[in-house]
């Protein structure tokens, strides 16, 4: 129970310090993510002991908040607090210099206690709940450096396409407590779970784990400091999605879950296109993260959580050490594009052994962990239904995957290294956790088959799917290594490259329409006020000049013809172009002038709007008595 | 005659504070009419709790005591202590200080009975005491933008009034009797039914702040003091909304469709609202459109009258945790000012304030843990067991664009550095206020199982 505790409330405890202190606050950070991972590993000593640990507390009436330590749980709650840990520390290095510390280190640190409950949870609401603390913590985390407009930009645009895509959590959650009648996340299937129930679940799958069509926020998310992108495409934020995927798992049923292994081919094969032809090396690793994923998906889909598990975990390690790797060559180059990097890892020789061993991995060499994980997802598809669709998605993403690191090695290899600069970084902080994440991924596939089985699951094996895998790789890597680079510049590859900017992309589709919603709302606020200026002045003129008695009447239409002119005269100018703000100011204007027709006018205002309510009575009205007849 | 009395005792006790507390004012006693106004209302608020539970009427079935009455009392008693405690203050030492206390006070009566009503012609009464109080409350500081915004408000609920009379009175017509319970008949004449309703709905929208009668709320609020626009959009509110859901329980579907046209103007008002409020400059004004959008969630809860389990606990439930967070939410507005730019940089100058910020805005937007969460679960899990699940999926998209509408406060709280450094005074009363509401919103959301007395 205290490590349970401990996994999750370490991180969140020192987001708390760090943003109420103010000090320290990288090793804050550091202290929280290493008691978390204290905890995770006590918590995975209780599980191999055979204890399984359950927490209940408050919550909504007969739903109980839960936490529970299965034993897929313990091992992801472990593999996420390892490789959490080894960013932090490279972190350390990384963030010396820069600005934004404060949004930085306590932004990351929540994220990481969110996903470590997120992992552990054990009822949906719980489960909900992380997942928008995390949403909201990436959302600071991409936005580090907000004066920059591009972070700004792509914080506000993952955000949104996150928003979009958790209307599926909510809809699929809602629906599961509706039929099951209980919020616990259970491991048998669930009878009766509807196709729609199901499909929104996929969808906030597809958001979080930034699956087509949703990929595009994660290439954006670039714009955030590397240990934050290192972090977000490994162990947590795309993780998310796989783990909603695992812990959902029963409850999809066959026919829903074809749709999941289409999600995944499709992505596989699109966003390793993406990949390919990327001429940057932080969206090659975004565009390839999003592939790798969606070999993950594939793999769910075709039945096989087991090879997803041992993917995400291979993935997690090797994602996040490219990543390290690409981020210290860009604070020794000042840049990501491939035209500035060449060369670049020949200067530097322990990053660039790091970044290969990863790269290698990825591909799916052997004996390297990726090899092993890559392996079960072929057979997983082999073994699948449809073999037809699943096996070749897999093993032409696989082909994809050896070309495109072939050619990141090929380019910082070969290519001209630009003029000397001397290296400026503490650079023994960010090795340690490169170098670190990196041995793991060497050695790591030794231990993956024994994890897996620890978490409950048996990998599927097949040497049809070895060998072809092993061709896959042997072919891709020379092929991206050796193809001149104006192969990858024609035309027709840009489209693949800019992540299928199809009508404008996400941005034309939705943020474009909501913000015209909004402006138009805000139009028709502000021209009714005007409008409310001129009729309401103009009636009450009439109003006023019928009023008064005849005896007076010459004297009076003398006046009030004069005071409607100037009326007129103001609200031409009002008309013009003015925003409420100078109505407002022009109304007190007019009060001044024209003395007692100010408490008037207002009046006047009022009687435009009571007419729009009157006129949203008789619509209701209308409404309501179409449904009678 | 005895019993009848006994029955509406928190009500009976809420009305003797108000009368005490404007006697204190008229011998220009301000402090002694607060403490007054504290301890009547800790003791209508704890005989309402003691008699939750009781389900029973009063004066011939006119005044119901049900869960609905008792816990608007349970509400809007305390509720009113920490308003007249944010008023305090706001206004210490000003002429006419004591007047507030007295009119939130009968204010709060007025929103008890309406939420007791069984009979239209205290539902009237309810409306009129709220609208009466309420307006001269606004026009507290008397000068231009208050005397317009309470006119506002005074001509808006005279004609919505009046419109609602001239349609109650088909009502009586058609059944003889002015009790609500008498609609249950379905053989009555469904267009005189459907007339009623409608121009009822003009009536308690007003008061409810329900798009399209919604008009008065930014202008009003604006110009009243802080703590009355915090009273006005908490108070009459949740006293409108549990006098609505005590009326569509009467009416059959068969005969008026109300649920659907709730539906549609919980639709209008939560979009209106939120979308409107993504342009304000000013704090208060985008409180002000929120309010009219968190309007549009209750009503999913009274669409759920007579069809779901869960609609009463969910208006509760929302009722409760909307009276905290948005009282919250002013209060530290009170304390910091009412521009977006005052709050820049409060994350560095006052910590806790921002944080406390965070958690009222959070849970409007409705995340869990918090008290938000709870209540809007209920709504939604109300309105799709009443057939309704579009609307559900409406609301939780709304609840995303509302997000949007509150980061715009918080953002600058944490990540925007103050352009001149200057700390704004603020008086220790309105700390109470926002401590108590905090503490409160995590708890709520936390507990409701017990809250709820073990679901």
């Amino acid at each position: 129970m205290i490590a349970l505790l401990l996994t999750i409330l370490g991180p969140l405890a020192a987001t708390v310090w760090i943003t109420a202190t103010r000090k320290q606050i990288g090793y804050a950070a550091l202290t929280g993510s290493l008691a978390s991972l204290a905890g995770s590993f006590f918590l995975f000593l209780y599980m191999i002991e055979g204890k399984i640990i359950t927490a209940t507390f408050a919550g909504l009436p007969n739903f109980p908040f839960r936490l529970e330590v299965t034993e897929l749980s313990a091992v992801l709650a472990l593999v996420v607090s390892v490789i959490t840990t080894f960013i932090f520390i490279y972190a350390i290095g990384y963030m010396a210099e820069e600005k934004g510390k404060l949004r930085f280190w306590s932004g990351i640190s929540l994220f990481l206690g969110a996903m470590q409950l997120l992992v552990l949870a054990g009822d949906w609401i719980l489960f909900v709940m992380a997942w928008e603390i995390m949403g909201f913590a990436s959302y600071l985390l991409i936005g580090t450096w907000y004066w920059k407009k591009e972070a700004g930009d792509a914080s506000t645009k993952a955000f949104l396409m996150n928003r979009v895509a958790d209307l599926g959590l909510y809809v699929g959650v809602f629906v599961i407590i509706l039929t099951s009648g209980s919020s616990q996340i259970v491991a048998e299937p669930l009878q009766g779970i509807s196709m729609a129930g199901a499909l929104a679940l996929l969808l906030a799958v597809m958001g979080k784990s930034a699956q087509v069509p949703f990929q595009s926020w994660l290439s954006a998310a670039m714009a955030g400091p590397t240990p934050v992108s290192a972090l977000l495409h490994s162990a947590t934020m795309v993780a998310a999605g796989i783990i909603l995927l695992l812990k959902a798992f029963p409850l999809f049923s066959p026919d829903a879950l074809i749709w999941v292994g289409t999600v995944g081919g499709v992505t596989i094969l699109l966003t390793g296109a993406t990949a390919v032809f990327s001429e940057d090396i932080k969206r090659m690793l975004a565009a390839s993260t999003s592939s790798q994923l969606g070999f993950m998906v594939l793999a769910v889909g075709a039945g096989y959580p087991a090879a997803a598990i041992a993917h995400l975990i291979a993935h997690a390690f090797m994602k996040s050490s490219l990543f390290l790797g690409a981020g210290i060559f860009q604070h020794e180059t000042g840049s990501t594009r491939y035209k500035d990097l060449g060369g670049a890892g020949k200067k530097l020789i322990v990053t660039f052994s790091g970044f290969a061993v990863a790269g290698l991995a990825l591909a799916g060499i052997p004996p390297l962990i990726g090899f092993w994980s890559k392996d079960a997802i072929l057979a997983a598809g082999l073994q699948a239904d449809p073999a037809a669709w699943y096996f070749p998605a897999a093993l032409i993403g696989a082909f994809f995957t050896a070309i495109y690191m072939g050619r990141a090695f090929g380019i910082l290899w070969n290519g001209k290294a630009r003029p000397d600069e001397t290296p400026q970084r503490s650079l023994p902080w960010m090795h340690t956790g490169l170098l670190t994440l990196a041995a793991a991924t060497a050695v790591g596939g030794l231990f993956l088959d024994p994890l897996v089985e620890e978490a409950g699951f048996s990998i599927p094996k097949g040497t049809l799917a070895m060998i072809s895998g092993l061709v896959a790789a042997a072919s891709g890597l020379p092929i991206g290594w050796f193809a001149p680079a104006p192969a990858f510049k024609k035309r027709i590859w840009m489209f693949f490259r800019d992540n299928y900017p199809v009508a404008g992309g996400y941005n034309r589709v939705v943020v474009q329409p909501m913000l015209a919603l909004a402006k138009g709302f805000n139009a028709i606020e502000t021209s009714l006020l005007q409008a409310v200026f001129v009729i309401g002045t103009a009636f009450l003129a009439i109003a006023r000049w019928l009023s008064e008695g005849i005896d007076r009447a010459t004297a009076y239409v003398i006046d009030s013809i004069g005071a409607f002119n100037l009326n007129i005269a103001r609200m031409s100018s009002f008309t013009d172009d003015k925003g409420i703000v100078e109505g407002i100011a022009g109304l007190v204007d007019s009060v001044q002038r024209l003395g007692h027709y100010g408490r008037k006018m207002q009046s006047g205002l009022v009687h435009r709007e009571l007419a729009w309510s009157v006129y949203g009575m008789v619509f209701a009205f209308i409404i309501i008595l179409l449904t009678y007849l | 005659m005895a019993t009848d009395l006994l029955n509406i005792l928190p009500q009976l006790i809420v009305l003797v504070t108000a009368v005490t507390v404007l006697c204190l004012e008229m011998a220009r006693r301000p402090l002694a009419g607060l403490w007054c106004l504290v301890i009547g209302m800790s003791a209508a608020t704890g005989v309402a709790v003691d008699m939750l539970g009781t389900e029973t009427t009063a004066f011939s079935t006119t005044f119901r005591v049900d869960a609905l009455s008792l816990w608007a009392a349970a509400i809007l008693s305390p509720a009113t202590i920490l308003f007249a405690l944010l008023a305090r203050a706001e206004l210490k030492d000003q002429v006419r200080e004591g007047t507030i206390y007295s009119l939130m006070v009968f204010a709060a009566l007025g929103a008890m009975i309406l939420a007791g009503s069984g009979d239209v012609m205290f539902l009237v009464l309810g409306i009129l005491i709220g609208t009466l109080a309420g307006m001269a409350m606004a026009a507290h500081p008397r000068n231009d933008p208050s005397s317009e915004g309470a006119m506002k408000y005074f001509i808006y609920g005279s004609v919505a009034g009046a419109i609602m009379l001239f349609g109650l009175t088909y009502w009586v017509g058609l059944t003889g009797t002015t009790l609500i319970s008498a609609l249950i008949n379905p053989d009555l004449s469904p267009v005189i039914v459907m007339f009623g309703f409608i121009t009822l709905l003009a009536g308690i929208g007003y008061t409810a702040s329900l798009f399209p009668f919604h008009f008065w709320i930014p202008d009003t609020f604006e110009g009243a003091p802080v703590s009355v626009a915090a009273y006005l959009s908490v108070v009459p509110k949740i006293g409108a909304l549990f006098v609505l859901a005590q009326v569509v329980r009467e009416i059959p579907v068969s005969v008026v469709d109300w649920p659907l046209i709730l539906a549609v103007l919980a639709v209008l008002s939560m979009t209106f609202g939120n979308v409107v409020a993504l342009w304000q400059d000013n704090v208060i004004r985008l409180l002000a459109y929120s309010t009219i959008a968190q309007s549009g969630y209750f009503l999913l809860g009274v669409i759920g009258m007579g069809q779901s389990g869960l609609a009463i606990d969910s208006l509760v439930v929302f009722g409760v945790a909307y009276a905290l967070m948005n009282t919250g939410a002013f209060a530290i507005t009170l304390a910091e000012g009412t521009r977006l730019d005052d709050f820049k940089g409060v994350g560095r100058r006052r910590p806790w304030h921002a944080v406390g910020m965070t958690i009222f805005l959070l849970s409007l937007v409705g995340m869990p843990p918090l008290a938000g969460f709870v209540g809007k679960f209920l709504l939604f899990g109300s309105a799709i067991e009443s057939g309704y699940t579009w609307l559900a999926v409406i609301a939780i998209l709304n609840s995303a664009i509302s997000l949007a509408v509150y980061m715009r406060i918080v953002v600058p709280m944490f990540f925007q550095e103050a352009e001149e450094e200057q700390t704004k005074l603020y008086a220790p009363g309105t700390s109470f206020v926002w401590i108590s509401t905090f503490i409160l919103t995590i708890v709520a959301g936390i507990g409701v199982q017990w809250f709820l007395g073990g679901g």
